[in-house]
């Protein structure tokens, strides 16, 4: 039976295990038929998904080509892979995993460098000083070309670095690099530093619909039920359930705080749906309006007839 | 289609009528010649190719090093000035991959302003073949810039910072004259790197990045580190006042030749500079232009004039069509005496030229 949808998914590492878990979280799970070694799967929960195991840079181009309707990878593959990537994919949702900045990096000996603007002056003086470039090592050639360029940055030279980006300047391949970085360890155990305005991207995995793919009907009804899933699931990891009697609910602004009421007002007690963060300074407010009880509870989903995951990405698709 | 055949035939004409030689470099180039000049945004435009010995090569993208490698292959020594016609090839966005050019390279003339007039000459009698009998001529020049700021005694990092952005467009014109952002005031380590032989300097960065346990890595010695740090403590506060109110009054010079060739004179004998006889030359050149048959109303000046590739060494220049200014320029040329040393000569020889893009004259990109 061909599949209504195909979602490409990382086949390895920290990102496929947090893929599952989120898919988890929302009720759905990934189902890999021949074992580990099987390149095909499907999402039990939903009629009709094929998931596919590929690797998460490849799944930038699969989804830039229309090759699968949705994928998870990280934003900087995909901006690596396409400068133009806002026309040929919709990023639904950042989904709170992955997170690591694109970066440049010098060595933390080259104390007189802070800026882009001080790496400039360098590298317009290094063939005069030393004969050659600076070459800057990266993977990331197509956002380093485009971030250098947009600070007028142009007298450096790619090298292309296969193995690890971030030992090139120590071993003299390479005087800068471009590289991905998370807390900034692995760039301090090779000598190097990031400046104040050299990050160029600040990327975490996100969940992606490509805009070239084939979205037939069946194609959007089985990922209706997906984003139904994910939004609440979403939705509730940010939201609490708070339960108040010994106020009236039209004394307070609840939407100042992005707060609202599901279920009306009746009787003694009303229900609030509130933003996490937002909950404290609810209950202050509350308290100081009156209330006699609050308690707050974790919120397993949050389903609501207008869905802004789906809306946006069917604006999108047409 | 006969009609370009036609004009590209009294084009050549035109060049052999002027005493020049006509040359036809190789389409294919050794990359090298153009990769050590260009950064990565130039690299990029390039098509290029392995061969079968390993080597990088590439389709020309223009052909001012092509000639300049026949000319110190062939002439090196002599006067000479070399013509020629054919393709070029650049990955662009805006515009076919290939397309002709023609020019000339004028080598080994020491008058310098009698082989700028010549050049200039030239090329507004060529596009007079294109039918463009009242080009708009853009004029600027480098080494006028290097003598106000050498006058001024201008730190040599925001000299360079100042030269770098000409040709960049306005705005990063006047952002080299502002203040950079004040460094975080390592004041301490400032003043104890400031008077020191370079050996100490040298030792007591090393000592201190041993100290912070920094690794020293990276293409740059100790020393280079510790002198821009410096430099850049005793730039923070930026240009001084008298050379900002210089720089912005000559940067604000910008008109027709005569009008600008008085306001340079004005601005000079205001502040008492030696400009190291630029404007004498820069009037030298007027004359002999005038004298050529130019109209010199017809060129215009600015002092924030500049092209953008690097090996241009003094003035430049650009041919517009008056109707049609958005095309970009027909002619673009300068004066480029450090390229045939940095090509692999073994004296300074003095180039000036000018190339022409034929299609956009044709009506074309």
């Amino acid at each position: 039976m061909a599949a209504n949808l195909i979602l490409a998914i990382p086949s390895k590492g920290r990102l496929q295990e947090n893929t599952y878990a989120f898919f988890e979280r929302a009720g759905l799970t990934v189902l890999r038929e021949g074992g580990e070694r099987d390149y095909r799967g499907q999402l039990k929960g939903v009629e009709g998904v094929e998931v596919r195991f590929v690797s998460a840079s490849e799944i930038a181009k699969l989804l830039a080509t229309g090759q699968v309707h949705i994928g998870i990878t990280g934003e900087d593959l995909i901006r690596e892979a396409m400068p133009d990537a806002d026309d040929l994919v919709h990023f639904i949702t950042p989904l709170g995993f992955g997170h690591a900045d694109v970066v440049v990096a010098v060595p933390q000996a080259w104390i007189d460098v802070d800026t882009m603007a001080d790496l400039d002056d360098v590298a317009s003086d290094y063939r005069a000083r030393y004969g050659r470039w600076l070459r800057v090592a990266t993977k990331y050639v197509n956002l380093t070309r485009g971030f250098f360029a947009r600070h007028k940055l142009g007298d450096y030279r790619l090298v292309e670095s296969s193995g690890a980006t971030e030992a090139a300047p120590a071993s003299g391949a390479a005087d800068v690099i471009v590289d991905i970085t998370s807390s900034g360890a692995t760039l301090r155990a090779n000598g190097l530093k990031v400046l104040s305005d050299s990050t160029i991207l600040k990327s975490e995995a996100n969940l992606i619909a490509s805009l070239n793919a084939d979205w037939t009907p069946e194609a959007r009804g089985a990922m209706t039920t997906i984003l139904r899933r994910v939004d609440g699931e979403l939705r509730a990891r940010h939201t609490v359930l708070l339960k108040v009697t010994g106020v009236e609910a039209d004394r307070i602004d609840f939407a100042s705080l992005g707060a609202y009421l599901p279920f009306g007002e009746a009787g003694e007690m009303f229900h609030v749906l509130c933003p996490r963060k937002r909950a404290y300074e609810l209950v202050d407010l509350l308290m100081e309006y009156g209330a006699s009880t609050v308690t707050i509870e974790k919120v397993e989903d949050v389903f609501t007839a207008d869905n802004p995951l789906l809306s946006a990405l069917m604006a999108r698709i047409g | 289609m006969s009609k370009s055949i036609e004009t590209q035939s009294a084009l050549k004409s035109l060049m052999a009528s002027r005493g020049y030689e006509k040359v036809s470099p190789p389409i294919l180039q050794k990359a090298r010649h153009f990769l050590d000049f260009s950064g990565e945004d130039i690299r990029r435009r390039l098509y290029l190719t392995t061969g079968a010995d390993g080597a990088e090569y590439c389709l020309r993208p223009d052909f001012t090093i092509p000639v300049s490698l026949i000319y110190l292959a062939e002439k090196a020594g002599t006067p000479a000035a070399l013509s020629y016609l054919g393709p070029v090839f650049r990955q662009r966005a805006d515009g076919p991959a290939e397309f002709s050019q023609a020019g000339v390279e004028m080598f080994a003339h020491e008058e310098a302003e009698a082989s700028e007039a010549e050049i200039l000459g030239f090329a507004s009698e060529a596009v007079a073949l294109y039918g463009l009998k009242k080009p708009e001529i853009r004029l600027g020049d480098s080494a006028v810039l290097s003598s106000v700021l050498s006058a001024l005694d201008v730190a040599e990092g925001v000299a360079r910072r100042i030269r770098r952005a000409m040709g960049r467009g306005e705005k990063a014109l006047l952002e080299a004259l502002e203040p950079r952002d004040p460094s975080q005031g390592y004041d301490g380590l400032v003043s104890a790197l400031g008077n020191k032989k370079p050996e100490e300097a040298r030792a007591l960065v090393r000592d201190i990045l041993q100290l912070a346990g920094i690794a020293e890595i990276g293409g740059r010695p100790v020393e280079h580190i510790g002198e821009r740090f410096v430099e850049k403590a005793a730039l923070s506060g930026g240009l001084e006042p008298r050379a900002r109110e210089v720089l912005e009054a000559y940067f604000a010079i910008s008109g027709r030749l005569p009008e600008a060739i008085s306001a340079l004179e004005a601005l000079s004998a205001r502040y008492g500079l030696d400009l190291n006889g630029r404007i004498e030359s820069f009037k030298r050149r007027a004359e002999l232009l005038e004298k050529g048959g130019l109209d010199l109303s017809s060129i215009a000046f600015s002092a924030r004039f500049g092209r953008r590739m690097d090996y241009y060494t003094g003035v430049v220049f650009e041919l517009y069509d008056p109707k049609n200014l958005d095309k970009g320029h027909v002619v673009g040329g300068g004066r480029y005496d450090g390229l045939l040393k940095a090509l692999g000569a073994k004296t300074r020889v003095p180039a000036v030229g000018c190339s022409i893009w034929l299609e956009r004259l044709e009506g074309g990109k």
